[in-house]
C-alpha cells in the first residue's frame, strides 16, 4: 500500500509516531481485514511524502477501508491545465496565514490553486507598521483578539468570522487576476448579487465595497488573496484599531475605511460554507476543470517542519510586536505611498542605529531604507547620497520619486 | 488683467536647495589653545545672493574666501549692513549644539528690516546653519570654553551710487573657532563714562544689529583706554540713562535701601539697547530662581548712589563672545567707584550665572535652550 510505504518511510525518516494516529484505528482494520470495504469514506486526509521536500508530491488520498487507495492529483482531465482546492477547517489566523505561504511557496508552479479560508477576531497589521500605535494591544489581549504580523507591507486590518478569505495561486499569467475577479463576481452571482471589479483591488455592490485584495509575485507565481465581507462586526473594527489615526481622514492608505458592506445583507442564506461551495464552483467553471477539495487542519500540517516554522515564526512574540525603539530621534511624515516613522540614534554626526515604521506597500524600499540609514552620516549631505545609493542600489525594486520624496524630507527634518 | 492682482511671490530661502562646494585646499588647523578670538576662520562659508527680481537664490556652501563685489555696492558707501553673533558647541558626545538659534534668526529679520534689506526664514536658513556646522565639525573644538563663533552678516551689494532701497543683497554666515574669552580666569575690567560718547537715541538704530552703530565706538574705546579703563559705558541724555557698555548688555546687582536684592538691567522700550540673546537667557533664568528683576529706564544715578552707599554688590556685562563679563570698577567724572571683589568670586550671582548658561550651551543638562544638532 502506498500509503503505509509512505507512512513508513517518513518514520523511518523522522524516528516518531506514525503519520495519522488518529487514523491508526482504520489502518490496522485495513491491514486485518483487507476485503471489509467500508461505505462511507473516512474524511480526506493529506499524506505529505517526506522523500520530496517539495509539495509537487502532495497527494490527496481516500482513505476507506478495505479499498485500494487511490492517488489523485487532481482529476486533471486536459493535461494542460491542473487544479487544487484546498479548504481551511482552522479559525487561527497563525495557521491560516502560515499554510497560505507554504502553499505559495512550496506549491506546484504549474497549478492553479485555490485556497479558501477565515479566522477568528484578529487585527493583522504590515510588516514595518507600529503594533503599539496601530491597535489597542492591551484590548485585544483581554478580550482575545490575535494580534497577527504579516510578512508583506501595508496597513492594519481587523478579521473575524464574518470575514471569508480567498487565495488564488496561479502561474504567472497576465490574464490571472481578471480571471479571478470573475470567479469571485461569478460566484456571488449565484447568490443573485450583482458585483464588479474596481481597479485591481476591490470588488463592490453598488459602489460599496464588498471585497479587498492585495497581491504577491514570485518569480512564476502569482498570489491574489482577497477578503469577502459577509457578515463582519464593523463596529470591533473600531474597537481594535487605533481611532486616533489621522491616517483616516488622510488619501491612500490601506486602513482608510471605504464605504463597505457585508454580503449577508444582500442574501440571507449567504454564509462562509456557501459561499466556499459557490466559489469553489466558480473556479471550477473557469478553468473548465474539477478536483477534489482537500481540507485542511492544524493537526494534520503541523508536522511539516517547514509549516511550523512558517507558523512559529509568525506567532512569535517579537515578530509580532516588536521592541520599543527607545531611540533619542523620532521623525514622522505621511506621504501619499505611505506615512513613514523613523526612530534612531546619532552620534558625533553619523546615524548609529534605526527603527523604521510604515504602512507602504514596497517592503524591499523599507528594508533597504532602514538597513541604508546605519552609518549614514546625520546631514543633508549624507541622506543625499544615501538617496542616490538606495536609487541606484535598489533599480527595479523601488520608487525612484518615492526615494526622492523621502530624502528630500528627511534631509530636512535632521 | 488686473496687474494689481498679480502679485508674483518671489522665493525664500530654501534649505532643500542648498549646494555643497567642497574646499579642494582646506586650511591649516591650529590647536586650540592658539585660537584667541575671532581670529581664524574654517574652511567653509554660506552664501545666499538675494535680488529684487528673483528673490532669494539657492543657499550655497563654499570654500572660505574672498568676496568680489562692484566697487559701488552700498555696503562700502552707505553701510547698509546688518549681522548676528552666535556659537555653536561640542559636548561632552562629540555632538554640535546651538544655542537659541531662532533668535538670532529673528534679531536679523528684524535688523533687515530697519535697513530695508530682504527678510527670510529664519527656519531654513538655520537648517543650512546646521548643514554648514555639519561640514566643518572638524573645526569645532572639543573642550569646555571653546565653541564655533557664527557670524552670519548681510549687506546690499546694490551697484549704484545712488541711496535707494536695496535691490541686491548677499547673506554669508562664517565660521571662527574661539577660545575662551579670557585665558586665566575672568578679569573683571572697569568701565569709563563719558556722556560725550553717544552711541544709541531715541528714534535711532540702537535696537538692531547694525554694523554703523559700531563704528563710532572704536573712538570711544580709545578714549576709555587712554582714561585707564578697558570699556566705554555709554549713557545719553540729561539723566544719562545706562544703555551698553562696549558691546555688551549690562546688570547690576544692587541691594536696595530695604535690604531686598534686585538685578537691574536698562529696558528695552526706548530703542537705544540691543536686545542681547544672553541678556535674556539671564532675566529669564534670574527670575525662574526667583531673583526679582528690574527692567526700566536706568539712570547713572542709581548705580552711582548703590556703590557709594556699598549697595552695588555686583556688575557684568552680557554677551555672546564673552558670555559674562564682570565689572570691577566703573570710572565717572574723574571719580573711580569699586565693586567688592566677592562680586565676581566664586559663588557670586554672576558666577552662578555663567556656570548656568555654560551648563546649557555644553548640553550638561538637557535644556530646551540648547539644540543639538548631533
Amino acid at each position: 500500500m502506498a500509503s503505509s510505504v509512505a507512512s513508513g518511510l517518513w518514520r523511518a525518516a523522522r524516528g516518531t509516531l506514525p503519520w495519522y494516529p488518529s487514523c491508526r484505528a482504520p489502518f490496522q482494520r485495513l491491514l486485518a481485514a483487507p476485503s471489509v470495504f467500508s461505505p462511507r469514506p473516512e474524511p480526506l486526509r493529506l499524506d505529505i511524502t517526506p522523500s520530496s521536500t517539495h509539495m509537487r508530491t502532495l497527494r490527496t488520498h481516500i482513505l476507506c477501508q478495505g479499498a485500494a487507495q487511490q492517488e489523485i492529483q487532481g482529476t486533471n482531465e486536459q493535461p494542460g491545465v491542473q487544479v487544487r482546492v484546498y479548504k481551511s477547517g482552522s479559525q487561527d489566523p497563525f495557521f491560516n496565514l502560515a499554510t497560505e505561504e507554504w502553499l505559495f511557496t512550496r506549491g506546484d508552479a504549474g497549478v492553479h490553486t485555490l485556497f479558501l479560508w477565515r479566522n477568528g477576531p484578529s487585527v493583522i497589521i504590515g510588516r514595518f507598521q507600529n503594533a503599539w500605535k496601530e491597535c489597542h494591544v492591551q484590548r485585544m489581549d483581554s478580550e482575545g483578539v490575535n494580534l497577527v504580523r504579516r510578512k508583506s507591507g501595508g496597513g492594519a486590518v481587523y478579521q473575524d468570522l464574518g470575514n471569508s478569505i480567498f487565495t488564488f495561486i496561479s502561474p504567472k499569467d497576465a490574464d490571472n487576476i481578471p480571471r479571478n475577479n470573475d470567479i469571485v463576481v461569478k460566484a456571488l452571482k449565484h447568490f443573485g448579487i450583482d458585483a464588479k471589479p474596481t481597479g485591481r483591488n476591490d470588488i463592490v455592490v453598488d459602489s460599496l465595497k464588498v471585497s479587498g485584495a492585495a497581491f504577491k509575485h514570485a518569480r512564476h507565481t502569482t498570489l491574489h488573496h482577497g477578503t469577502l465581507l459577509v457578515d463582519v462586526d464593523m463596529a470591533a473594527l473600531g474597537n481594535y484599531l487605533n481611532p486616533n489615526k489621522a491616517k483616516l481622514e488622510s488619501k491612500g492608505i490601506a486602513s482608510v475605511r471605504a464605504r463597505v458592506m457585508n454580503l449577508r445583507e444582500l442574501s440571507p442564506g449567504l454564509d462562509h460554507d456557501t459561499l466556499s461551495d459557490a466559489l469553489i464552483e466558480s473556479f471550477f467553471a473557469s478553468h473548465g476543470i474539477r478536483c477534489e477539495v482537500e481540507m485542511l487542519d492544524v493537526e494534520d500540517l503541523r508536522r511539516i517542519p517547514e509549516l511550523q516554522e512558517l507558523e512559529a515564526g509568525l506567532r512569535n512574540t517579537d515578530w509580532r510586536f516588536g521592541k520599543d525603539p527607545d531611540m533619542s530621534h523620532h521623525l514622522e511624515t505621511k506621504f501619499d505611498w505611505g506615512g513613514i516613522d523613523i526612530h534612531l540614534n546619532a552620534s558625533k554626526g553619523v546615524i548609529t542605529q534605526v527603527k523604521v515604521f510604515s504602512d507602504a506597500l514596497n517592503v524591499a524600499f523599507i528594508e533597504r531604507l532602514e538597513k541604508g540609514l546605519v552609518g549614514c552620516p546625520y546631514s543633508m549631505a549624507g541622506v543625499a547620497q544615501l538617496g542616490e545609493r538606495l536609487k541606484e542600489e535598489g533599480k527595479g525594486e523601488l520608487d525612484v520619486k518615492n526615494v526622492e520624496e523621502l530624502c528630500t524630507w528627511l534631509g530636512q527634518s535632521l | 488683467m488686473a496687474q494689481s492682482a498679480d502679485v508674483k511671490v518671489l522665493p525664500d530661502i530654501q534649505a532643500s536647495k542648498l549646494k555643497v562646494t567642497n574646499t579642494s585646499r582646506p586650511l591649516p588647523k591650529c590647536e586650540p589653545e592658539e585660537l584667541g578670538f575671532g581670529k581664524v576662520i574654517s574652511d567653509h562659508m554660506l552664501m545666499i545672493q538675494w535680488s529684487a527680481a528673483e528673490g532669494w537664490n539657492a543657499p550655497e556652501i563654499v570654500p572660505s574666501g574672498p568676496i568680489g563685489l562692484h566697487p559701488f555696492s552700498h555696503v562700502f558707501h552707505y553701510a547698509i549692513e546688518c549681522y548676528e553673533g552666535m556659537k555653536a558647541y561640542k559636548d561632552s558626545d562629540g555632538n554640535i549644539r546651538m544655542f537659541r538659534p531662532e533668535k538670532n534668526m529673528e534679531r536679523m529679520n528684524v535688523s533687515a528690516s530697519r535697513l530695508c534689506l530682504p527678510n527670510f526664514d529664519g527656519d531654513e536658513l538655520v537648517k543650512c546653519i546646521k548643514e554648514l556646522l555639519r561640514l566643518d565639525r572638524d573645526w569645532i573644538p572639543q573642550k569646555k570654553g571653546y565653541a564655533m563663533y557664527l557670524r552670519p552678516v548681510m549687506f546690499s551689494t546694490t551697484p549704484w551710487l545712488g541711496l535707494t532701497q536695496c535691490s541686491e543683497a548677499m547673506l554669508f554666515v562664517l565660521q571662527s573657532p574661539v577660545g575662551p574669552y579670557f585665558k586665566s580666569g575672568y578679569v573683571p575690567i572697569k568701565l569709563h563714562v563719558d556722556a560725550k560718547y553717544i552711541r544709541a537715541w531715541p528714534g535711532g538704530t540702537g535696537n538692531v544689529k547694525f554694523g554703523g552703530n559700531y563704528a563710532p565706538t572704536v573712538a570711544s574705546q580709545i578714549a576709555a583706554a587712554k582714561a585707564g579703563c578697558s570699556q566705554a559705558l555709554y549713557v545719553y541724555d540729561k539723566e544719562e540713562w545706562v544703555t551698553e557698555a562696549g558691546t555688551m548688555n549690562m546688570f547690576f546687582l544692587i541691594k536696595s535701601t530695604s535690604g531686598t536684592l534686585q538685578l537691574f538691567t536698562p529696558s528695552l522700550e526706548d530703542g537705544c539697547i540691543l536686545p542681547g540673546i544672553t541678556r535674556l537667557s539671564v532675566i529669564e533664568l534670574a527670575k525662574e530662581w526667583g531673583t526679582e528683576v528690574v527692567e526700566e529706564p536706568l539712570p547713572l544715578k542709581i548705580v552711582i548712589d548703590a556703590c557709594e552707599q556699598d549697595r552695588c554688590l555686583e556688575a557684568f556685562g552680557t554677551g555672546t563672545a564673552a558670555v559674562l563679563q564682570p565689572v570691577g570698577a566703573l570710572q565717572h567724572n574723574g571719580k573711580d567707584y569699586t565693586l567688592p571683589e566677592d562680586g565676581f568670586a566664586e559663588g557670586s550671582f554672576q558666577m552662578k550665572m555663567l556656570a548656568k548658561l555654560k551648563e546649557i550651551q555644553y548640553g550638561e543638562i538637557e535644556h530646551p535652550w540648547s539644540v543639538c544638532i548631533t
